[in-house]
């Protein structure tokens, strides 16, 4: 054989070689803290083989699993369950959680309230009992929350003050806390905070609507979908994120039940005591971290893009809202910044509502 | 000066070789083929078929009993499971790579794998 062409195979093959060398993700799917959990690693070279990594985050989700239960009655979470005026002791975990809870209440002017439980069981949602209360009833919890029945413009009283040694005020007599809206976030971060101290940089971590993309994926940049909240299999934009961030969803398709063709989801407004009826069905944020995310969802949800786009702004996040239109179908309305990201496939809305 | 060399006569029969090697290596590499539904308990592999088959059903054995799995032409669902509040049952049929079915009492999970072309989507929240 000629060596031009000797060459020429050379090349081609040690291009064939290096095509074929590149490295499989690892990926992971298993069940923990209410909802479905991913971990995809990239790369290779970890301090630890990567099977023993994902192994050790799918323990850590089993501890915050124990650690924020609200239906297990060994849970720390419990002693926020005393009575009014009483101090209680919680570790820095759950104390940080709080803190952020309480942060995203006031900063979303109480669309967003932990104390509600109590409500969420009384409507059902999610469960296999899902019903329309009475408004007594409702009204009944909204006094007993908030000592009285909140009009529009009105402060809702915090149920708890979190103290700076991370002991916990408790403002309402027995009030079950429900962190399910922050403490989803604050795993998926702390997962992620593992898999770069195993040494896995490049990595993926989804909990339920939670998404955290961390590092430089060898094969280019992350794509994460934004899903039709009317058709579940499909999606109606793409985001692409280069190094990193965390992307959350918040939809009424997720926890929802349907009563003389109402749909009842799982997103309440803190001040009806319904399910928030602003007109959005999704929204998806962009955000730091994935607590930062998981948190502003919900208020963001309830707000609609009309009255949450200034704190969007001010937060430095980029979110986008999609309700239904009887023309489109649906259609979506977004913050600056956001199309520089996503490849929409949505009809945009003429207006906020 | 430098001359530059042109391609021997050989030369794109090789290349052409080659590129086929190249496109067979890719496709027979692990997660290159068509694509399939995985089913996980407690986060390990443990059923899988290809969604080119026709449509069947078969049963996995969940931490609360028997998840009946209609899996084929395309797609996957959930069609019976004993969990309380039937939410993996009421999320019908998936198709699109990565998408997933959670049966969360039950500790399972049923995912889409298959071809990991470079445009595919990493998640959907």
């Amino acid at each position: 054989m000629r060596s031009g062409s000797a060459n020429t195979v050379f090349s081609l093959l040690a291009l064939l070689l290096a095509s074929g060398c590149e490295h499989k993700p690892v990926t992971r799917f298993w069940t923990s803290m209410d909802c479905n959990f991913t971990a995809t690693l990239h790369g290779t070279g970890g301090k630890v083989p990567a099977e023993e990594a994902l192994d050790r985050v799918q323990r850590e989700t089993d501890r915050l699993d124990k650690l924020f239960s609200d239906y297990d009655p060994a849970s720390p979470i419990h002693v926020l369950r005393g009575r009014k005026g009483d101090t209680v002791t919680v570790g820095p975990e759950i104390a940080r959680v709080l803190r952020k809870a309480l942060a995203t209440m006031h900063g979303s002017g109480d669309a967003f309230d932990p104390g509600m439980h109590d409500l969420k069981q009384l409507w059902g949602i999610g469960t296999d009992r899902g019903h329309v209360p009475s408004t007594d009833s409702v009204k009944m919890f909204l006094v007993r929350r908030y000592g009285f029945l909140p009009g529009p413009g009105d402060t809702l009283p915090e149920p708890f003050a979190v103290l700076p040694d991370d002991r916990v005020v408790l403002r309402t007599d027995s009030l079950p806390i429900d962190l399910g809206g922050i403490a989803k976030g604050y795993a998926v971060d702390r997962l992620s905070n593992l898999l770069d101290s195993l040494g896995w940089p490049a990595h993926l971590v989804q909990g339920g609507g939670e998404i955290v993309v961390h590092g430089r994926k060898p094969s280019g940049p992350w794509h994460v979908g934004v899903k039709n909240p009317r058709r579940l299999d499909t999606v109606v934009g793409v985001i692409e994120l280069r190094e990193g961030g965390a992307v959350s969803t918040s939809g009424d398709y997720e926890r929802y039940f349907d009563s003389a063709g109402v749909r009842y989801h799982h997103i309440f407004d803190p001040r009806t005591g319904h399910p928030a009826r602003s007109g959005t069905i999704s929204v998806t944020v962009l955000c730091p971290t994935s607590m930062d995310c998981d948190a502003i969802t919900k208020p963001f949800f309830v707000l609609g893009p009309a009255r949450s786009r200034r704190l969007a702004d001010s937060l430095g996040l980029q979110a986008l809202w999609i309700r239904e239109d009887p023309r489109t179908g649906m259609c979506g309305r977004a913050t600056l910044g956001w199309n520089s990201r996503l490849d929409s496939r949505l009809a945009v809305c003429e207006t906020d509502w | 000066m430098k001359a530059i060399r042109t391609l021997g006569p050989f030369d794109p029969f090789l290349i052409l070789a080659v590129g086929a090697l190249a496109a067979w290596a890719w496709n027979a590499a692990p997660g290159g083929d068509g694509d399939r539904a995985v089913v996980y308990l407690h986060g390990k592999p443990v059923a899988w078929w290809n969604l080119s088959d026709p449509t069947r059903r078969d049963t996995v054995r969940g931490d609360l009993g028997d998840l009946v799995v209609e899996h084929g032409g395309g797609q996957v669902r959930i069609v019976e499971s004993p969990c309380p509040h039937q939410l993996c049952v009421r999320a019908g049929a998936v198709r699109a790579l990565n998408s997933q079915i959670a049966c969360v009492p039950s500790s399972v999970v049923v995912v889409i794998e298959g071809s990991s072309r470079k445009d595919a989507l990493d998640a959907v929240p």
